[in-house]
C-alpha cells in the first residue's frame, strides 16, 4: 500500500501529515538516549487550594531537575519553582523495592496561586523541565477553606485531630503502611453532612466516622457509624469514597481516613472534603467539571454515552457516504418511546419503527419490558444501550430479541471460550445484527438478574438501521516528549463500526517547527487467541492499528511549554472524503539533547533551578 | 529458653478440685419382663430376655442376672444363664421370673420346627457375623469406595450385592457399571482358609481394620464352613424366609444407675409378621464410651453420670437406645431457681439422671465468661474491680445489656460470621475489595442486629455486585453447583447431604435425587464479566445466557446416574421453575430460612459458641443417628429465635441470663463425668485470635499485623491497635502465632479442634508472642514496676487482668515468696507474667 499525502495548506500550518493504514519498514530507534529520562511526578502536596489562596507545596518526583514551572490543562491556577532537592535517604518501608537502583526522588518545592476567580473543579497538573512533559496529576480547587494535617500521628481516635468549622477541605497523608488519620469535628443536631475523599490515582482511600463515645471495655473505643469504600471494584470506576450522614445528635464526631489494605507513604496525599449535605447528587461538590481541551470526545461503546435524538446525525457525520437508506424516509429526530407503565406481556407490546429511542425503567425484580418490531431480510440493525443512572455492574441491562417462535435471535452478551478453555461471558452496550429472514421480532429488556429492580435502573436504547462510520479513534501516548534528532512512534487504533469498509485518515496538525511526521508498522505482541472468540461481530467493532512516527530535526527548536498537536480523523469511503473530525489534543514538547547531556554530566540541582529563576526565593 | 521460676509460678495455677455430692438408693418396687411373648422357629432358636426392676423414683435397674427364671414346661424349651431362652420341641409353655418377693408377669413361649435347622442364608449369617465384626462399618469396608479395594454395603443393608463382590469379586465404580479393572473373589472354595475374608481379619495376612477375627472363634468356623460348602447365597428353602423389615430395641430409653447395667434386646421385624430375636446378630456401640460401655452382646455397663447413645446396626438398619445413668439416688434433690426455659430443660433432665448441677458462678468466673462469650474480650482489671465491688443485685443483667451493646460485640460477631461465611481474599476470588465489601456487610448486618434468616437468604440468592456473592466464586472459578448447595445446607441447615452426591444417603432418608434437585438450584449460575471483575448471575430463565458458545454442561445440572437434566427441586420434593415472580435460588433460599431445619441449626450452631458443643453436635451434622442431647430445648430455642425475628442479640441474651449458663464450672460428684448435659460449665480453650488478643490486654502490648499482599512493597498492614478478632480477611495477615493456634484458613467451612500441638508448646517456651511482650515500654508489668508498684500490688493487677478475679492470700504469699527469693525482681515479675498468660486458667474460658 501507498502513502498517502493530504495537499499541503489544506490547514494553517505545513506541518501535516495524512496517513492511511500501510505497512512499512521499522523506523530505527532514537540514535542517543538520555540517561536521566523524562520526568516523572509521584505526588503533590497539598492536592490542591482555594481560589483566591496562595500556598506553598511539593511534588515529589524524578527526573526534575532544571523544572522551570508546571503546567495546567485550565486556567485558574499558577505554580512557581521554589527549589529542588533530592529527598534523604530511602525509608525501607516507604520506598518501594521495586525502584532500588531508580532515579533518586526529589522534591520540587511550590508555590501555588489560585486566583480569585478560578473556577472549582480538577485540573491536570503536569511538571516542565528541559527533559520534557510530565504525566498529569490531579489538582482540585475546592470553594471550602483549607486545613492542612498539623499532627504527625493521630493513628489512634484518642489522638484526633480537631478541625475548625466545616465546610472544610482538609490536606493530609497516609504516610507511612498501616497509618490511619483520625480528624475530631462537631455537629449540630440533625445536621446532614457529606464527606469526600481524592486522591491520587495509585491510592484508594476509605472514610469511616465515629462517635467517640468509649466502651466499656476502653474509654478511648469509638464506636464506627458509618463507613464507605467505593462499593465495587470495577473498571473506569471512581475509586474515590464518598460518605453522607445525617447526625441524629449534637456531638463532637471523628471522622477516619485511611489507605485501602494499609496502603501508606509520601504519595499518599488526600484531600477530604466535607460539606453540608443535599439530596442532590452532586459528584464535584465545589463545582462541577471544567471542560478543557479535546480529549477523547466519541464514545462508541460506553454505558453512560448519552444517546440523543440526534444519533443518527451524529453517526452520518462520521463517515463519508450516506448510508443504505432504509425503506422509507430516515427521520431527523429519532421518536422517543416511553416504556414504563407498559405492559409486560408479551402480547401486549408496543410496536416500534426503526429507528426509535426507547426509554423506561425496570421497575422491580423480573421486570421485562417489551417492544415488537418488523424486520425484512437482510435488514440490518444497531442496538446501542446506555445506563443514565445505575450503571454497570450495578444495573447490567440484558437484551433479547425473539422471534415469533419466542426462539432466541440475539442477545447482548458475548460468549467466547478463552485460552483457558473457560466459557467467559460479557455484556455489551452495542450490538449489531443483519436478519437472515423476515417477520416480527420482540425485544426484551431486562436486568440479567430478576433479582433487583428499582428507579435508579432506567435505560435508554437505541434501536436503528445501521449507519457504517469511523468509530473510536484511541490514541495511546498521554504525551510526548521528542529529543531534537530523534523519532518517537505514536499509535492509534481506529474502530470500524458497523461492517464500516472505508478508509480512515489520520492526520496531525500543528505540529511545532521541526518536527515531521511519517507513516510507520509495528509488530503486533502475541497474545494467545482464544479457543472461540463467538460472535465476536456482533459485539466489537473492528479495530485496525496505525503507527505514525514523529521526527524531530537536528535542529528543530525545543518548546518551552507544551504545543498541543491536534489529531484528527477523516473518513474515506469510495473516494469520498467525510469531515475532519477531531480526536484529541495531544501535548508534545520538543527537547533539545544538550541540555539532557548537560544535565546528565552533572547534578547541581539547586543550582539549575537557581539559575533558570535567576530570584529563588525563601520557602515561607 | 524456660522461665525456670515459671515453674514454681504454674504450680500455683493447677486446678483445685471440686466440691462433692452425696447420693443415696432404695429397693426394687417391681419387675417387668421383656419381651413377653416371643416365637422360636427352628431348631437352637432363641431368644434372650431381660428383667427390669423399678425402683423409688422411676428409676429402672437390670436385674435380669439376679432374676431367677423358670419354665412351665421344660420338654418345650430350656433356659441359660445369661437368660436366654432356647427351642427344644414343639410347643408352647410360659417363663416366669421372681426377684426375691416380686414376681414379673409372664411371657409367653411358642416353639415350632424345633427339629429343622433354619435354612442358610448369607444374609441372616454371613452378613450378621460382617456387621457384628464392624467390617462393614462405614469407617471401614462400608465406606463409599471400600476400604483396601474391598467394599461392603453399610450394616449388610444390600446382601446381595456384597455376596457378588465376595464371592465373585469386584471393583468400586460410582457412576458406571464398566469394570476396568480385573476382580477378585475374596473366597477360595477349594481352600477355605486360604480365603482373604479369612486370612485378612484374622491377621495371617497384613489388615488395616486389625484384628477382627479370631481363628479360634465360632465365627471364624461359621464363615469358613460356608465357603467350604461352597459359600452359597442360600441353602434349603432359604431364599423363602421372610425378609428383615426393621429392627426394634429394647428399651428405646433406659435410666441406669453408677455401675448398674442393662441387657438391650434386638428384634427383627419380619415381612411375614413374625419377629425373630436379632440380639446376638447386630452390632453394639456406645458413642459416649466414658458413659456407658458394651460387655458382650448388648449388655451395657454405666460408667459415670450422663448418657449415651446405644448405636444398634445390623440387617442394613441402624436404630439407637438412649441410655442415662445417673449418680445415686439423691432423696432432697434441691429445686433450682431457673431463669427461662433453657432452665427448665436443662434442669428437668439433670433431675431425671440424678445429676446435681454444680453451683452459680461466682461473680469473677461470670464476668470473665460472659466478656469472652459475647465480645471475644476479656474484661479490664479496673471493670472486674468494679464489678466484684457492685452490690446491685442485678449487675449481670445489666452488664449483659451493656456487652450486647458494645462495639466490641460487633466486632467480635463480625469475626464469628467471617470465620462461618470464609471472608477471605483467595476463597472469595483473588480481589481484596471484594473479600472487604464482604465483610463490610457481615459487619453491617451484626451492627445492625438484622434478622439472621434475612442475612441468611441474602447470602444464599446473593448474585451480582452484592457483597454476599463473593463467596461463589472462590480463585475466580465457579464451582461445581453441588458444591455450592452442599455448603449452603450445611451452614444454614445443619445437614450433609453429601454422601447423597454418588448413592442414596447410607442413614438419612436423603435420595440421590434429592441432592441433585437441590443443586440444580445453583445450576443456572453463570460468571458474567472478565476476571478478575467477573461474578455470578443466575441466568434469567434457567436456559443458557448467550449460547454463542455451546458448552454442553453450562446452565444444566445432569444426573450422573441417569444423565438426565435435574430440575431445582426442594428437598420435599417441590419443583422451582424459572418464569415466577422470583428466580429460583432466591426461592430456596426462602425456603431454606423458613424450614424449621433453618431455625435449629441456627440455634444449635449459636448455642455451641457459649456452651463448647451443639445440642446436636457437630453443629453441622445433624442425622437420626446424631441426635441432640436435648430435643425439647433445641425444639423451644429454635421457636423463640423464630417468633422474635431471628435476633441473634435476642438469643444471646437468652442463653446468657440462663442459670444453666452461669453454672459454675466446678464439678461436684454426681456432675464429674457429665459433658452433655450442661451441669457445669466446660472450659474451653480460648481461639487463637481471642488468646492472641487477651494476650495483648494482659501484657499491654498490642500486636502489629503486616499484610504480605503489599510486603514486597512495604507499604500495608492493619492500622495500630488493629485486634486480631478485627482483622477482615485471614489469609492476608500474616500472624505465626494465629496459624499455630489453629486459626482457619477459611478455604472450607471452617473447624477448629482446639487440640494443642507440639509447636504451641514451642510457641509457649521460646515464641515472641509469649516472651518478647512481657519487659518493654508500655506493658502492664513493667510500667508498674517502673512507678514502684509492690509485688503485692503488681500480682493482683495480674490477676485481675488475665483471670478476672482477685489472688487468693495464699497465692499472694507464695507469688511473694518466690520473686522475693530471685535475685532478679525483674527476671521474677518477667516469669510471672510468662506463667500467668502460659497458665490454663488464662488460656481457657471457664
Amino acid at each position: 500500500m501507498a502513502l498517502s499525502w493530504k495537499p499541503a495548506g489544506l490547514l494553517s500550518r505545513g506541518w501535516i501529515a495524512t496517513v492511511l493504514l500501510v505497512l512499512l519498514q521499522p523506523l530505527p530507534c532514537p540514535a542517543e538516549a538520555d540517561p536521566s529520562g523524562p520526568p516523572e511526578i509521584l505526588s503533590l502536596f497539598p492536592l490542591g487550594g482555594r481560589p483566591g489562596e496562595e500556598f506553598q507545596g511539593v511534588l515529589r518526583g524524578r527526573g526534575l531537575n532544571g523544572a522551570r514551572q508546571l503546567w495546567f490543562d485550565w486556567g485558574g491556577v499558577r505554580a512557581t519553582v521554589l527549589g529542588l532537592r533530592n529527598e534523604q535517604g530511602p525509608n525501607p518501608e516507604e520506598t518501594p523495592q521495586s525502584d532500588e537502583g531508580a532515579r533518586p526522588v526529589q522534591l520540587l518545592s511550590l508555590r501555588f496561586q489560585v486566583d480569585p476567580a478560578a473556577q472549582p473543579g480538577p485540573r491536570s497538573l503536569r511538571a516542565i523541565t528541559p527533559r520534557g512533559l510530565s504525566h498529569p496529576l490531579t489538582f482540585h480547587v475546592h470553594a471550602e477553606p483549607g486545613h492542612l494535617e498539623s499532627r504527625s500521628s493521630h493513628d489512634l481516635a484518642s489522638e484526633a485531630e480537631p478541625l475548625p468549622e466545616w465546610p472544610l477541605a482538609v490536606h493530609g497523608t497516609i504516610g507511612r503502611a498501616a497509618e490511619v488519620d483520625y480528624y475530631a469535628f462537631s455537629v449540630a443536631e440533625g445536621e446532614r453532612l457529606r464527606f469526600e475523599v481524592r486522591s491520587l490515582a495509585l491510592s484508594d482511600m476509605a472514610i469511616s466516622l465515629y462517635e467517640p463515645a468509649g466502651s466499656w471495655f476502653s474509654p478511648h473505643r469509638a464506636r464506627r457509624l458509618a463507613f464507605s469504600d467505593e462499593p465495587v471494584a470495577y473498571p473506569e470506576l471512581s475509586t474515590e469514597p464518598v460518605l453522607r450522614h445525617r447526625f441524629g445528635k449534637a456531638g463532637r464526631y471523628l471522622v477516619r481516613v485511611s489507605g485501602f489494605l494499609g496502603e501508606g507513604g509520601p504519595d499518599h496525599p488526600y484531600l477530604l472534603r466535607i460539606a453540608g449535605d443535599s439530596d442532590e447528587e452532586n459528584g464535584e461538590a465545589s463545582g462541577g467539571v471544567l471542560v478543557g481541551p479535546v480529549r477523547d470526545l466519541w464514545q462508541e461503546r460506553s454505558w453512560t454515552r448519552e444517546l440523543r435524538a440526534d444519533r443518527m446525525e451524529a453517526l452520518r457525520a462520521r463517515t463519508a457516504s450516506p448510508p443504505r437508506p432504509p425503506s422509507g424516509p430516515v427521520p431527523e429526530t429519532i421518536p422517543v418511546i416511553e416504556l414504563d407503565g407498559a405492559p409486560d406481556e408479551a402480547s401486549k407490546a408496543k410496536v416500534v419503527a426503526l429507528p426509535s429511542l426507547l426509554v423506561g425503567t425496570i421497575e422491580h425484580p423480573g421486570d421485562i419490558d417489551r417492544v415488537r418490531f418488523a424486520a425484512k431480510v437482510g435488514d440490518r440493525i444497531a442496538l446501542e444501550i446506555e445506563t443514565p443512572r445505575a450503571t454497570v455492574p450495578v444495573f447490567n441491562p440484558y437484551l433479547k430479541m425473539v422471534d415469533a417462535e419466542g426462539a432466541e435471535v440475539l442477545t447482548n452478551v458475548h460468549s467466547i471460550l478463552n485460552a483457558n478453555t473457560e466459557i467467559e461471558k460479557q455484556i455489551r452496550p452495542k450490538v449489531i445484527h443483519s436478519f437472515p429472514r423476515a417477520g416480527e421480532f420482540t425485544l426484551e429488556i431486562q436486568d440479567i438478574t430478576a433479582a433487583f429492580g428499582g428507579p435508579s435502573m432506567a435505560y435508554r436504547i437505541l434501536i436503528r438501521p445501521q449507519v457504517p462510520h469511523m468509530g473510536r479513534i484511541h490514541v495511546e501516548e498521554d504525551h510526548l516528549n521528542l529529543v531534537a534528532g530523534t523519532a518517537t512512534p505514536l499509535s492509534l487504533v481506529t474502530d470500524q463500526e458497523e461492517h464500516y469498509q472505508g478508509s480512515i485518515a489520520l492526520t496531525l496538525a500543528e505540529l511545532p517547527p521541526g518536527v515531521t511526521v511519517v507513516a510507520a508498522t509495528q509488530a503486533e505482541p502475541d497474545t494467545p487467541p482464544a479457543v472461540n472468540e463467538g460472535r465476536k461481530e456482533r459485539y466489537v467493532s473492528r479495530s485496525r492499528k496505525a503507527t505514525l512516527v514523529l521526527i524531530a530535526a537536528d535542529d528543530a527548536p525545543a518548546t518551552q511549554v507544551p504545543v498541543a498537536v491536534k489529531v484528527m480523523a477523516q473518513p474515506v469511503v469510495e473516494g469520498r472524503m467525510g469531515p475532519m473530525t477531531p480526536v484529541k489534543d495531544l501535548l508534545l514538547m520538543v527537547v533539545a539533547p544538550v541540555v539532557a547531556a548537560a544535565q546528565s554530566a552533572s547534578n547541581p540541582v539547586e543550582k539549575t533551578v537557581a539559575e533558570r529563576d535567576n530570584k529563588p526565593e525563601s520557602p515561607d | 529458653m524456660i522461665p525456670l521460676l515459671a515453674v514454681g509460678f504454674l504450680l500455683i495455677f493447677l486446678p483445685r478440685s471440686p466440691a462433692g455430692a452425696e447420693p443415696s438408693s432404695s429397693d426394687p418396687r417391681s419387675l417387668r419382663l421383656t419381651p413377653v411373648t416371643t416365637t422360636l422357629r427352628w431348631k437352637d432358636a432363641s431368644q434372650q430376655f431381660s428383667v427390669v426392676a423399678t425402683l423409688a423414683g422411676g428409676r429402672e435397674k437390670d436385674v435380669t442376672a439376679r432374676a431367677r427364671f423358670s419354665l412351665a414346661d421344660p420338654a418345650v424349651a430350656r433356659l441359660d444363664s445369661a437368660g436366654r431362652v432356647l427351642a427344644v420341641a414343639d410347643g408352647k409353655t410360659h417363663l416366669q421370673v421372681t426377684l426375691g418377693p416380686l414376681k414379673a408377669a409372664q411371657a409367653s413361649v411358642v416353639v415350632v420346627d424345633s427339629a429343622r435347622p433354619p435354612p442358610f442364608t448369607y444374609e441372616k449369617e454371613i452378613g450378621a457375623i460382617l456387621t457384628r465384626r464392624g467390617c462393614n462399618d462405614v469407617a471401614c469396608h462400608a465406606g463409599v469406595k471400600g476400604q483396601g479395594g474391598f467394599r461392603l454395603s453399610i450394616n449388610a443393608a444390600h446382601p446381595r450385592q456384597d455376596y457378588d463382590w465376595i464371592v465373585k469379586g469386584g471393583v468400586y465404580q460410582v457412576l458406571t457399571d464398566k469394570r476396568g479393572e480385573p476382580i477378585v473373589p475374596r473366597v477360595d472354595t477349594e481352600a477355605p482358609e486360604s480365603s482373604l475374608l479369612l486370612r485378612k481379619p484374622s491377621l495371617e495376612v497384613a489388615h488395616g481394620g486389625g484384628l477382627r477375627l479370631e481363628k479360634a472363634s465360632a465365627d471364624y468356623q461359621a464363615i469358613a464352613n460356608w465357603i467350604g460348602r461352597g459359600a452359597p447365597y442360600h441353602e434349603g428353602n432359604g431364599g423363602d424366609l421372610p425378609k428383615v423389615e426393621g429392627l426394634e430395641v429394647l428399651p428405646r430409653e433406659g435410666l441406669l444407675q453408677e455401675g448398674g447395667s442393662r441387657q438391650l434386646i434386638v428384634t427383627a421385624l419380619l415381612s411375614d409378621g413374625t419377629r425373630e430375636d436379632y440380639t446376638h446378630r447386630v452390632r453394639f456401640e456406645s458413642k459416649q464410651q466414658e458413659v456407658a460401655e458394651l460387655e458382650g452382646q448388648g449388655l451395657v455397663r454405666a460408667l459415670n453420670p450422663g448418657e449415651s447413645n446405644i448405636l444398634v446396626r445390623g440387617a442394613g438398619y441402624e436404630i439407637q437406645s438412649r441410655i442415662g445413668v445417673v449418680a445415686e439416688w439423691i432423696p432432697d434433690y434441691p429445686e433450682l431457681s431457673r431463669a427461662n426455659f433453657i432452665d427448665d430443660e436443662v434442669f428437668a433432665k439433670l433431675r431425671k439422671f440424678n445429676i446435681l448441677p454444680s453451683p452459680r458462678s461466682s461473680d469473677a468466673e461470670f464476668l470473665r465468661r460472659v466478656c469472652l462469650d459475647l465480645t471475644g474480650r476479656i474484661p479490664p482489671a479496673g471493670r472486674v474491680r468494679e464489678f466484684l465491688a457492685d452490690p446491685d443485685p442485678d449487675k449481670r443483667e445489666k452488664l449483659i445489656e451493656v456487652l450486647l451493646d458494645s462495639p466490641e460485640f460487633v466486632d467480635y460477631w463480625t469475626f464469628r460470621l467471617a470465620d462461618l461465611f470464609r471472608v477471605a481474599v483467595f476463597p472469595v476470588g483473588i480481589n481484596p475489595k471484594w473479600s472487604q465489601s464482604y465483610w463490610e456487610w457481615i459487619r453491617d448486618a451484626v451492627a445492625r442486629n438484622r434478622p439472621y434468616d434475612r442475612v441468611a437468604e441474602e447470602r444464599i440468592a446473593a448474585q451480582g455486585y452484592s457483597p454476599a456473592s463473593r463467596h461463589y466464586l472462590p480463585y475466580l472459578v465457579l464451582p461445581p453447583p453441588e458444591n455450592m448447595m452442599g455448603e449452603e445446607v450445611r451452614v444454614f441447615m445443619g445437614r450433609r447431604l453429601d454422601c447423597a452426591q454418588c448413592h442414596d444417603h447410607p442413614y438419612e432418608r436423603w435420595t440421590q435425587d434429592q441432592f441433585w434437585g437441590m443443586a440444580a438450584f445453583f445450576g443456572s449460575m453463570f460468571r458474567l464479566g472478565a476476571n478478575p471483575e467477573s461474578v455470578v448471575f443466575d441466568s434469567p430463565d434457567g436456559r443458557e445466557v448467550a449460547a454463542d458458545v455451546p458448552s454442553p454442561t453450562e446452565l444444566r445440572v445432569l444426573h450422573p446416574r441417569t444423565g438426565q437434566e435435574v430440575a431445582p427441586t426442594l428437598l420435599n420434593g417441590t419443583r422451582v421453575s424459572f418464569g415466577g415472580p422470583g428466580f429460583p435460588r432466591g426461592e430456596l433460599a426462602r425456603w431454606i430460612t423458613s424450614h424449621p431445619y433453618f431455625a435449629e441449626a441456627s440455634v444449635n450452631r449459636f448455642w455451641s459458641y457459649f456452651f463448647g458443643r451443639g445440642i446436636v453436635d457437630p453443629v453441622d451434622d445433624f442425622r437420626s443417628n446424631n441426635p441432640p442431647t436435648h430435643p425439647e430445648l433445641l425444639r423451644r430455642l429454635a421457636e423463640d429465635f423464630a417468633r422474635n425475628g431471628y435476633d441473634l442479640r435476642h438469643l444471646f441474651r437468652r442463653i446468657v441470663r440462663s442459670r444453666t449458663y452461669q453454672l459454675s464450672s466446678a464439678v461436684n460428684r454426681t456432675n464429674r463425668a457429665d459433658r452433655l448435659n450442661y451441669s457445669r460449665a466446660l472450659s474451653r480453650s480460648l481461639d487463637a485470635e481471642i488468646l492472641l488478643d487477651a494476650i495483648c490486654d494482659v501484657t499491654g502490648v498490642p500486636e502489629t499485623f503486616g499484610n504480605w499482599l503489599h510486603r514486597k512493597k512495604g507499604r500495608g498492614g492493619a492500622p495500630r491497635g488493629t485486634r486480631a478478632v478485627q482483622l477482615k480477611e485471614t489469609d492476608i495477615y500474616q500472624s505465626t502465632f494465629l496459624d499455630t493456634f489453629g486459626r482457619p484458613n477459611r478455604f472450607s467451612v471452617p473447624e477448629r479442634d482446639g487440640k494443642s500441638n507440639l509447636t504451641q508448646a514451642l510457641h509457649l517456651l521460646v515464641g515472641s508472642t509469649y516472651n518478647d511482650k512481657l519487659w518493654t515500654e508500655g506493658a502492664r508489668v513493667y510500667e508498674l514496676f517502673q512507678r514502684g508498684a509492690s509485688d503485692a500490688e503488681i500480682i493482683q493487677d495480674l490477676y485481675l487482668a488475665a483471670f478476672s478475679r482477685f489472688p487468693t492470700p495464699s497465692e499472694v504469699e507464695e507469688l511473694e515468696r518466690l520473686i522475693s527469693g530471685t535475685p532478679s525482681r525483674e527476671q521474677a515479675l518477667r516469669d510471672l507474667q510468662w506463667a500467668v498468660i502460659t497458665s490454663r486458667e488464662f488460656a481457657e474460658n471457664h
